[in-house]
């Protein structure tokens, strides 16, 4: 710890000083970061920002990694019309490959204010937050609400984006369709890392922008076009039983991800006043397929705004709309343990509320520091958000506290 | 322990902005036909919502640098909030890489360099503006 201080100091002055770097008049170097600490009285269980983490937090330990990260962005201006970014983000994944790194790589071409097309690697806008969720200087927590953010990885598309916009009354008005694929990793203990292709994923999206409020509604499918890693093998051996036990053929019909659909449907505001600001956000996913949960969830944020401070509470809550599968017939004895295995698969639920209390202080036109204590309430079965959560879930009620410094440059 | 606080602090107060006293004038070239702009035309053009004026003509902002107390005033007349909300509001257009930020630069000579040389350009400086090179087209008080 005697070196902790230091360090923080040493990273403060180092940012505190370092600007976005012109390379020429066309190319811009900028960056943005996050060195995030948190701690947890999760034990069995592990606190994580998203399904796609594999690095969990437990209560033995103040953790400085999990939500620690940096990008790095090169913007190229072509020409009035034409432009580039490339941005890279290092942080602790399950698989840290290029691949999963590179989360915006596009060629913008820009002909007229209301017009833009965008080919390659590029965001979803999808909800509030999925365009920047790794840019925490961008928003108001140390992490957006897990009920809320959670079950949604942060995923890209390759693809073409469409973007028209006009203005409208006060503001402007901004029809956004995004066309692609994309594969997103969802990490458990115990189960193989799943490697989920997204192949197409359509977003269609309506925002509407004034000098105080955005809102923003979307939908968007995605059809998963791969077999899940671990999901494959227990099928087959289901139907190897189905011989002793003929119910296995049923249930081996609901361990299908291949060729099934994924539904979004989002809602969210966000006002920004002279004094106080407020955003909540309502989603839905919906799934023909007995691997997905479907859920819906919400959170709302109400914030004060003091100088360089803002004190902030949030609400947000997750809980499942379809009815868990059950067993008609009892196994037989020898098939009885893969055939609870295969049934917990099918009824992995997300049920749990959570209130937030926090500080963020603006102490630097490019960086802020967050506090942020948050008390999670987990329903029984309903802890599969939370690392080991899907096999163990005894813990009723969790806090976690986490310290952030955001920075951009 | 003390003398690491005691340079952070000192660090952070040097970063303070000071809020300037002076009206705020908004400069476009002589050339641009517009001869007035509205406060939500240039909050739009300046928060990246629309890069054209309201003729059509493409706008190119020209703004000052991220820690300048004259950027901070402006946005604050602009729009009502607090500059630490428009930096956090850049920050999430920036990174999500759909809109590029104005060109930042140092002083209000380097504005009115640009400005009285791109018929596009936009650009706000303190107090009243002593050339003719340049037209205005909004104060804020």
């Amino acid at each position: 710890m005697r070196f902790l201080l230091p360090a923080f100091v040493i990273l403060v002055s180092t940012v505190s000083s370092a600007h976005a770097i012109e390379l020429s008049d066309s190319v811009t170097l900028r960056g943005f970061g996050t060195l995030g600490a948190t701690s947890t009285t999760a034990d069995t269980l592990g606190y994580r920002s998203s399904l796609s983490s594999s690095n969990p937090v437990h209560d033995d330990s103040v953790d400085l990694a999990s939500r620690s990260l940096l990008g790095l962005q090169a913007d190229i201006l072509w020409s009035q019309q034409l432009s580039s970014t490339v941005q890279l983000v290092f942080k602790d994944r399950p698989e840290d490959t290029l691949t999963q790194s590179l989360q915006l790589a596009t060629l913008n071409y820009t002909p007229n204010a209301h017009w833009q097309v965008q080919f390659g690697r590029f965001a979803p806008r999808a909800h509030l937050l999925t365009e920047y969720r790794n840019v925490g200087f961008g928003y108001l927590w140390t992490e957006p609400a897990m009920e809320f953010y959670g079950p949604i990885q942060s995923i890209y598309i390759d693809g073409v984006a469409l973007t028209y916009k006009h203005p409208w009354q006060e503001g402007f008005v901004t029809y956004g369709l995004d066309i692609g694929t994309s594969e997103t990793l969802l990490a458990d203990k115990g189960n193989p890392l799943i490697h989920a292709k997204l192949e197409p994923i359509i977003s269609a999206s309506l925002r509407y922008e004034d000098m105080s409020w955005q809102l923003n509604s979307s939908f968007t499918y995605l059809h998963n076009s791969s077999d899940w890693e671990g999901i494959g093998d227990l099928r087959q051996a289901l139907l190897g039983v189905s011989g002793f036990w003929p119910e296995a053929n049923r249930l081996a019909d609901k361990l299908v991800s291949k060729d099934t659909s994924i539904y979004f449907m989002s809602l969210g505001a966000d006002y920004t006043g002279t004094e106080w600001g407020t955003r909540a956000e309502i989603s839905t996913i919906q799934s023909d397929s007995d691997l997905v949960t479907e859920v819906i969830s919400g959170y709302v944020s109400v914030s004060r705004f003091m100088g360089d401070f803002t004190p902030y509470v949030r609400l947000a809550h997750v809980q499942p709309t379809n009815s868990k599968n059950k067993l008609q017939t009892t196994p037989p004895a020898p098939v009885a343990q893969l055939a609870y295995q295969a049934l917990a698969v099918t009824n992995i639920d997300f049920e749990q509320s959570s209130f937030a209390a926090g500080v963020r202080w603006d102490f630097h036109p490019n960086m802020a520091l967050k506090l942020q204590w948050e008390r999670s309430w987990l329903k029984e079965g309903g802890a599969a958000l939370w690392w080991n959560g899907a096999a163990n879930d005894d813990q009723r009620r969790i806090d976690t506290l986490m310290l952030n410094l955001d920075f951009t440059f | 322990m003390y003398r690491y606080t005691a340079s952070l602090l000192l660090s952070l107060s040097l970063s303070l902005p000071v809020l300037a006293q002076e009206p705020i004038t908004v400069v476009v070239h002589p050339d641009n036909p517009l001869s007035s702009l509205s406060r939500a035309d240039v909050s739009a053009l300046f928060l990246g919502r629309y890069t054209s004026y309201p003729d059509g003509q493409t706008a190119r902002p020209v703004d000052h640098a991220q820690d300048s107390s004259l950027r901070a005033s402006f946005y604050e007349q602009l729009t009502g909030k607090p500059i630490n909300k428009i930096n956090a509001y850049w920050a999430r257009l920036i990174f999500a890489g759909r809109i590029r930020p104005p060109k930042q630069v140092e002083g209000d000579q380097d504005v009115i360099q640009i400005v009285s040389n791109d018929i596009a350009a936009i650009g706000y400086v303190q107090g009243s503006v002593p050339t003719q090179n340049v037209k205005v087209v909004l104060t804020l008080p």
